[in-house]
């Protein structure tokens, strides 16, 4: 039911969004417009404690060289000396600043660097053998807030996810997370269900968007309800030794998604097992009869093929 | 999140709070060069046991301070006789509060913590701690009185004290909020979170979880 399942976040097929340490698609620029238009109504989705300056550099550093390096044609980074010179072409930025001076950017580094990346971002500070959560942006999350969480400890932020505590799952992927090394990033899958494409489900907006979920019908399922994957991924900053956990978002519907026949078929199967306190945790008990009955069409009892690729 | 569920538990809290808020246990003496005490309410009472376990040199170098906050009996002269080095009241917590701020910005490594009272003032107290920079493994913690609880709504931000119900209206934006078993020590508050955002004609039960 649980697993950690972590593993070496290395590059695996091209095309996918495995092939560079950090994806940039098709929905890249609108994704940045949906991230401003989210922080101009809140800006506590983006916070930094004091002392999480020098993570914030060290993750620009991390995603400005690993986009240049992926995306040469998008992206462009000239050192000279502490002097940056920082290219965004489909954003149309053209930035010189002092790497380590705060004032020569528009933003905090941490700010100004995952206003121009996909997903959401933690920063994690490493201390007394515990990870804490005391910086991030955070606007296209599955119903968890930042602004409440800041400060916590690994296990206090996972504090609301139930039966894993008793399986021990939390103390072994801290241990994991605990000893990722420079250069050596990991990553791990997760999943929930939205209904409808909207990136922003957080609690803050809860009241807004819950009532969706009664919006589906058996005859809807396919364009409603959408299966929403987290890639996460863990890498260790060289300078303040913290660890950065971006989580992006993708979503895709059930018609989509059973284009696929493997695809529908796994899902058919996966949610018709849930236990009922996963069913709850993830918010799908409104819909799910209706999700599983709308796939059942895509499972024959067929033996799939191995991985998560199609065939 | 879905709640429905809710329906027939009456003692639900969501949630694994054990992991998610300040661990509360008996007041005992530590090891220290200084003890600052803070009670309220029927913390008094926690204050008088304690003593039934210090030596007399304990009180001589110990901060006492009590915020009756208007719960009769009133405890004073008990604590009083305790004999502390220093001893203060306040009314409120609130006129407490700039108090306790410059007794902990004046403690010195070595000082022990000891709070006890509803779980609200123990929250707040260890954020003025923490925020103070003290450590908290040097503390501890004993609820005395109600099991009341200091939320905040997730949707209007806004703080509410002595939550007893649940699920709670929110007493600045109206929307009726879930109270999940989640702290956070850095606001000192349980988070809560609308409970029929999906059909907001439904209204759970109402039911007195922290009394």
């Amino acid at each position: 039911m649980y697993a950690v399942n972590l593993e070496p976040h290395t590059p695996v097929k091209k095309g996918s969004v495995f092939e560079f340490p950090f994806d940039v698609d098709e929905h890249y620029v609108s994704e940045m417009k949906d991230r401003a238009l989210v922080l101009d109504e809140d800006p506590l989705r983006c916070q930094s404690l004091p002392h999480m300056e020098a993570a914030g550099w060290d993750t620009l550093e991390l995603i400005m060289e690993s986009k240049a390096a992926a995306y040469p044609e998008h992206f462009s980074l000239s050192k000279d000396g502490d002097k940056w010179r920082w290219i965004n072409r489909p954003m149309g930025i053209d930035d010189t600043f002092i790497f380590g001076n705060t004032s020569t950017l528009p933003y905090g580094p941490m700010e100004y660097i995952t206003r121009q990346a996909q997903g959401d971002f933690a920063v994690l500070d490493q201390r007394d053998g515990n990870l804490w959560m005391d910086a991030g942006i955070v606007t296209t999350q599955a119903d968890w807030s930042l602004d409440f969480d800041i400060g916590m400890n690994f296990f206090e932020w996972h504090a609301p996810v139930p039966l894993a505590h008793e399986l021990g799952i939390f103390k072994r992927a801290l241990k994991f997370l605990l000893n990722v090394q420079h250069g050596k990033p990991a990553r791990r899958l997760n999943w929930t269900m939205t209904i409808n494409p909207r990136l922003d489900t957080s609690p803050e907006n809860y009241h807004k968007w819950g009532k969706d979920r009664l919006t589906v019908t058996p005859e809807n399922v396919g364009e409603k309800v959408y299966l929403r994957v987290e890639l996460q991924t863990f890498w260790r900053l060289p300078r303040s030794n913290g660890l950065l956990f971006p989580i992006r978002c993708y979503l895709i519907s059930m018609e989509e998604l059973s284009s696929i026949p493997k695809w529908g078929c796994r899902l058919h199967r996966v949610l018709g097992s849930l236990p009922q306190e996963l069913r709850d945790y993830k918010g799908l008990t409104s819909y799910i009869d209706d999700t599983v009955a709308w796939l059942s069409k895509f499972d024959q009892g067929q033996e799939t093929s191995p991985g998560t690729f199609p065939d | 999140m879905d709640n429905s569920h809710l329906a027939g538990n009456d003692d639900y809290i969501e949630g694994e709070e054990r992991f998610s808020q300040i661990p509360c246990s008996t007041l005992e003496p530590m090891d220290g060069t200084c003890h600052i005490i803070l009670a309220q309410g029927e913390g008094a009472l926690a204050v008088l046991d304690l003593a039934k376990k210090t030596s007399s040199d304990f009180w001589q170098k110990t901060h006492l301070a009590y915020v009756p906050d208007n719960i009769e009996p009133n405890r004073t002269s008990q604590l009083q006789d305790l004999n502390p080095r220093w001893f203060y009241e306040w009314p409120t917590l609130d006129a407490a509060l700039p108090h306790v701020r410059e007794i902990f910005a004046n403690s010195k490594q070595g000082s022990r913590l000891y709070v006890t009272g509803t779980h609200s003032f123990i929250g707040i107290i260890f954020q003025q701690a923490h925020n103070a920079g003290i450590d908290p493994y040097e503390a501890l913690a004993e609820r005395r009185g109600p099991k009341t609880r200091r939320i905040q709504c997730v949707h209007c931000k806004g703080f509410m004290d002595n939550v007893a119900t649940q699920p709670v209206t929110c007493s600045h934006c109206g929307v009726l909020l879930l109270v999940r078993g989640h702290y956070s020590r850095r606001l000192a508050a349980y988070q809560g979170v609308c409970i029929n955002a999906e059909d907001t004609s439904e209204i759970p039960e109402t039911k007195e979880l922290f009394s």
